[in-house]
């Protein structure tokens, strides 16, 4: 009797044991829940594929961890770099306004764009340097449609319109950044050119059938270009600096763009097609070519459509 | 058939069909990156493992730590209760073992099966670690058992050989004075210089430091031998703690490589390093450092809770008082560790802001920012829980209630503290209340959710946690042996400390006036809001000086009031304050500001102890400690704490870990895996709490295993000094 009595007095203790060490754990569980309700955690899950503003603002508060240092206006909480948005007394125009003055001609989505790949090109006064850090490198490494992506959004946030030309835009932008693993450096730093001639380069081009490799659209030409061995050119100037542009012809393998499809690859065993052409052309002649390639800027058209 | 075998048939039909249709889908391909094991996620498997290997494995490394300190306290006042309280903590440490290891073998099991190709570039890195670790755990198996099973043998404290023994004293205790602080200085203060060669052996004291270390073993083992068997158990007990320590060590080196990869070419991601440069990784030593105090204050609250149970269910006033005194140890053992860990946390936070501020930022200000106001919550319980259980044990004391009206002003102090710590940074504010405001913040919050609020914050917190200490301390203490009659030995302990508390806080003063703004990038004219905060060190340090003297003059409690008063107005009233300032002009100084309160506060807790324990030496009794006299809430406040402390290992697993976000080793190798994405802290709690569960469940399983062969405690109340 005695034994069943103190038995009895051990399950009544040891069930108070277990509802207390079961509601301090179900307290946690419930503040954690709660808390992640308040801090709106989104959920990093989603699907964040394909290149639009919806995806761009997945990325920027998801993998892209934007939102941990930036906010876009009323969204998100962080202070630590500018706000991206309208903040009053602060910033008084989103970014993409304010992208399009920040250096003189740069337009709004270079900018933009130079400012993930390079974020120490150009530091807003007041917040220090050095903290950010390019989002193609890790430990962010995010993929260029995802940077592609983000910069949409931003596009979209500020009012400006996101659509299929932006688009174009911003992966032209992006050209000179994608080279395997690295920044893209100044070429050759400290070597002044002359100046070229934008005439004799285009004479040049013709001269040397580059045409039977690169297209260029939107200029008329003596003979019929052909083109599909190496990138269009179409727009060059406007994303790409002399230097590079001198350098490409001289030393092809110093930058080699991604082959866009297997069966159209740029490149052999890793090394581009081009010929280095300075054992074949003058110098004056390379930079009479690199100064007609930098007049090149207005876009390439944009594809129709095809029918449905 | 019974309704119970019906139910367990059931169940079992439940399992074999779950398991029966998750084989079904067929093998993972033999080089596949990632595998799963039954259908279950593998990272939420590896998580499960992982934690709760973990736990066990605190408890295991922590208990050794007090267990041998108490077993040396027992073997000098020659009070038998001690030696039994260390004797059992050990048979549970003996218990848990077993489980720690199997669940280290089942962890690793699953690593390299579910993470094929994660373990691939591991082994590369780390795979001469692994031999060393086997060879370690053998040390630690064979030490840990020997320990507890040659416990009753090894009792007899007289000496074998006596003149060898005293021979070989001092030039033991001369050793390890040196070698402890030299392996200190190499493993802390010359990392950089480790990291950068290539086999670390960069400076000289290295191999000075090999050979004093093997020579301090060789003479406190001859020593021990001929200082009798209970000085030999002694010297067990410590071989025990370095080979915890060595495998805690060699552990952590895989963990802090996973955060902070070194040794890897950056252009290929391949690693190409030494497995020495692998192991000597930029987090290594903090992560370490944080670890062990961690486990230390683990142990201590898992053995309060186990003391808690046997009271609750004790039936004699002797076990009462037996285990009511070991609840007590406990929760000494686990505040003292708890006391110290925001020392370390800090470090390590630092750190990880100095290896990657990506990684910083989203710990402080970004992903998991949030996760540490749960840890707040968490800590808060540990501290506020730790405050009542000692305001509580004074009921057992006579003469506490002298000290019982401060307690209100303590709790009213800790609810505020407590309040402005758990004030999130970036509380989102609703677009209308944006508008109203003007701003995104709230207009008083935001400034209690800032780092110098909460910096003060934290350091009241410890402060008032230490002062309630104090009162505990003395509750029963009447008149006071004067301080000229207290001895030599106390002066020079009171003197010793204060050269301690001296040479942090100088350390500090001289490095703070030395630090030149333009290296904080800085205008030089913010010189000034540097040196501000140096002169306040300095002004700590003529405190110290005043309070030591006062003691001296034998004014020891008006000293020890000046001295702790005087840290709370300097490093949480002046530098909470000042800290707005720093955080204006003065912004990356924050970062100095902080460790300069923090050792403040340490500065101040090492000369009080020391003054106190100088000061109350001797002291009349005002009456007598009856211990077992004390409330069943204390008991359930053990629990809270044991409770507390294993989700809040729970919760830094997932920030620690998680801190990583989608990269397996950071920066070098990528999870492409389904579950490559960060959980959210909704599915953490329910993950870690049910890891809480079933360690809780397992460790109560295993500790009754190992109380099986106990022999029940001896009548007659404990009479044992707090």
């Amino acid at each position: 009797m005695e034994h069943n009595l103190l038995w009895s007095l051990g399950l009544a203790t040891a069930l108070r044991i277990v509802a207390f060490g079961g509601l301090v754990i179900a307290g946690f569980i419930w503040i954690a829940t709660y808390l992640t309700g308040v801090s709106g955690g989104a959920d990093y899950t989603a699907a964040i594929g394909d290149v639009s503003a919806e995806a761009g603002e997945a990325v920027f508060f998801g993998p892209g961890q934007c939102a941990t240092c930036h906010s876009v206006g009323a969204a998100g909480s962080a202070v630590r770099g500018p706000n991206l948005g309208v903040l009053a007394g602060q910033f008084d125009e989103p970014i993409a306004v304010r992208a399009a003055t920040r250096k003189p001609g740069v337009g709004a989505i270079d900018y933009l764009v130079e400012s993930l790949y390079e974020p120490g090109a150009f530091v807003t006064p007041g917040f220090p340097d050095g903290v950010m850090t390019p989002v193609h490198r890790p430990p962010i490494a995010l993929a260029d449609e995802q940077i592609r992506a983000v910069v949409l959004y931003l596009l979209a946030a500020s009012g400006v319109d996101a659509g299929g030309a932006q688009v174009t835009a911003i992966e032209r932008a992006q050209r000179r950044y994608r080279r395997a693993g690295g920044a893209v450096a100044d070429v050759a730093p400290g070597i002044r050119f002359p100046k070229g001639s934008a005439r004799a380069g285009k004479q040049a081009f013709e001269h040397f059938e580059c045409r039977l490799c690169h297209v260029v659209r939107g200029i008329e030409w003596s003979k019929p270009l052909v083109g599909g061995i190496g990138p269009e050119l179409t727009g060059i100037g406007a994303v790409q600096t002399e230097s590079y542009l001198f350098e490409s012809i001289v030393n092809p393998n110093a930058v080699v763009l991604p082959d866009p499809s297997p069966d159209k690859p740029y490149s052999e065993n890793g090394k581009s097609k081009m010929p280095e052409w300075g054992y074949v052309m003058t110098v004056q002649q390379a930079i009479d070519i690199a100064a007609f390639l930098k007049t090149l800027t207005e876009p390439p058209p944009a594809e129709p459509e095809a029918a449905p | 058939m019974t309704l119970r075998r019906v139910v367990a048939a059931s169940a079992m039909f439940v399992v074999l069909a779950w398991a029966a249709t998750a084989l079904a889908t067929g093998p993972d391909p033999a080089d596949a990156e990632y595998r799963s094991f039954l259908g279950l996620q593998p990272r939420t498997v590896v998580w499960f493992l992982a934690e709760l290997h973990l736990m066990f494995g605190a408890f295991v490394l922590g208990v050794p730590i007090f267990a041998v300190i108490i077993e040396y306290v027992g073997a000098r006042n020659g009070d038998r209760r001690f030696d039994e309280l260390a004797h059992e903590c050990t048979r549970l440490l003996a218990a848990a073992y077993a489980t720690t290891a199997a669940l280290g073998g089942l962890m690793s099991f699953a690593l390299f099966s579910l993470y094929p190709k994660v373990m691939q570039h591991l082994s590369g890195a780390m795979h001469d670690s692994f031999y060393i670790y086997g060879l370690c755990f053998f040390g630690e198996s064979f030490t840990l058992y020997l320990y507890y099973y040659a416990w009753d043998r090894m009792r007899a404290r007289a000496p074998a050989r006596p003149r060898l023994a005293r021979a070989l004293r001092w030039p033991t205790i001369a050793l390890a004075a040196v070698v402890a602080p030299l392996g200190t200085y190499l493993f802390f203060l010359n990392g950089d210089a480790a990291m950068a060669s290539e086999r670390g052996v960069v400076d000289p004291l290295y191999p000075v430091f090999g050979w004093l270390g093997a020579g301090f073993l060789v003479v406190y083992g001859v020593y021990a031998w001929a200082a009798g068997r209970k000085a030999l158990h002694i010297y067990l007990g410590v071989l025990l703690n370095l080979w915890g320590t060595a495998l805690m060590l060699i552990a952590n080196s895989w963990a802090s490589y996973m955060m902070s990869p070194s040794g890897v070419d950056p252009e290929t991601l391949q690693f190409s390093g030494t497995t020495w440069q692998a192991v000597s990784n930029p987090l290594w030593r903090p992560l370490s450092a944080h670890r062990l105090l961690g486990n230390l204050s683990f142990g201590g609250f898992v053995v309060g809770a186990y003391a808690a149970v046997r009271f609750l269910i004790a039936r004699r006033d002797s076990e009462r008082a037996h285990y009511d005194w070991m609840g007590y140890v406990g929760n000494v053992v686990g505040l003292a560790g708890l006391l110290l860990l925001p020392f370390a946390g800090y470090y390590l936070g630092r750190e990880i802001y100095s290896v990657n501020p990506v990684m910083g930022n989203d710990m402080m200000g970004g992903f998991f920012s949030w996760a540490f106001i749960l840890q707040a919550v968490l800590v808060g319980l540990l501290l506020i829980g730790a405050n009542y259980y000692l305001w509580a044990g004074m009921a057992r004391i006579e003469g506490a209630q002298r000290y019982r009206w401060l307690i209100k002003f303590i709790v009213a102090g800790l609810v505020v503290a407590f309040l402005v710590w758990i004030t999130p940074h970036n509380l989102p504010l609703a677009p209308a209340e944006q508008a109203r405001y003007g701003s995104q913040y709230h207009p008083v919050l935001k400034y209690l959710g800032l780092m110098p609020a909460k910096n003060a914050a934290v350091n009241f917190i410890l402060l008032s946690t230490f002062f309630s200490f104090l009162l505990y301390r003395r509750a029963n203490k009447g008149e006071l042996v004067a301080f000229r009659d207290q001895g030599g030995r106390a002066r020079v302990a009171v003197v010793v400390a204060l050269a301690v508390s001296l040479a942090l806080v100088g350390w500090y003063a001289h490095t703070t006036f030395t630090l030149a703004p333009e290296a904080l990038s800085l205008d030089p004219e913010r010189e000034g809001v540097i040196d501000f905060h140096g002169w306040m060190l300095v002004a700590h340090m003529a405190v110290q000086i005043a309070a030591v003297a006062l003691v001296f003059r034998g004014r020891g409690k008006l000293g020890q009031a000046l001295l702790v008063g005087s840290t709370a107005v300097i490093a949480t009233g002046v530098f909470g304050l000042s800290g707005y300032v720093v955080l204006q002009k003065a912004n990356p100084f924050l970062r100095n500001l902080a460790v300069g309160q923090t050792l403040l506060v340490l500065a101040c807790m090492i000369l009080t102890t020391a003054i106190d324990l100088a000061l109350f030496r001797g002291a009349r009794q005002l009456g007598a400690i009856r211990w077992g006299r004390i409330g069943t809430r204390a008991q359930y406040a053990l629990l809270l704490l044991c409770i507390a402390s294993v989700l809040t290992m729970g919760l830094m697993g997932y920030v620690r870990a998680g801190l990583r976000q989608q990269w397996h080793i950071y920066g070098v190798l990528k999870d492409t895996s389904a579950q490559a994405a960060t959980p959210l802290m909704a599915e953490m709690s329910r993950v870690v709490g049910a890891i809480t569960v079933v360690f809780l469940v397992l460790v109560a399983f295993v500790f009754w295993l190992g109380t099986l062969s106990q022999r029940r405690a001896e009548d007659g109340d404990v009479e044992v000094d707090p």
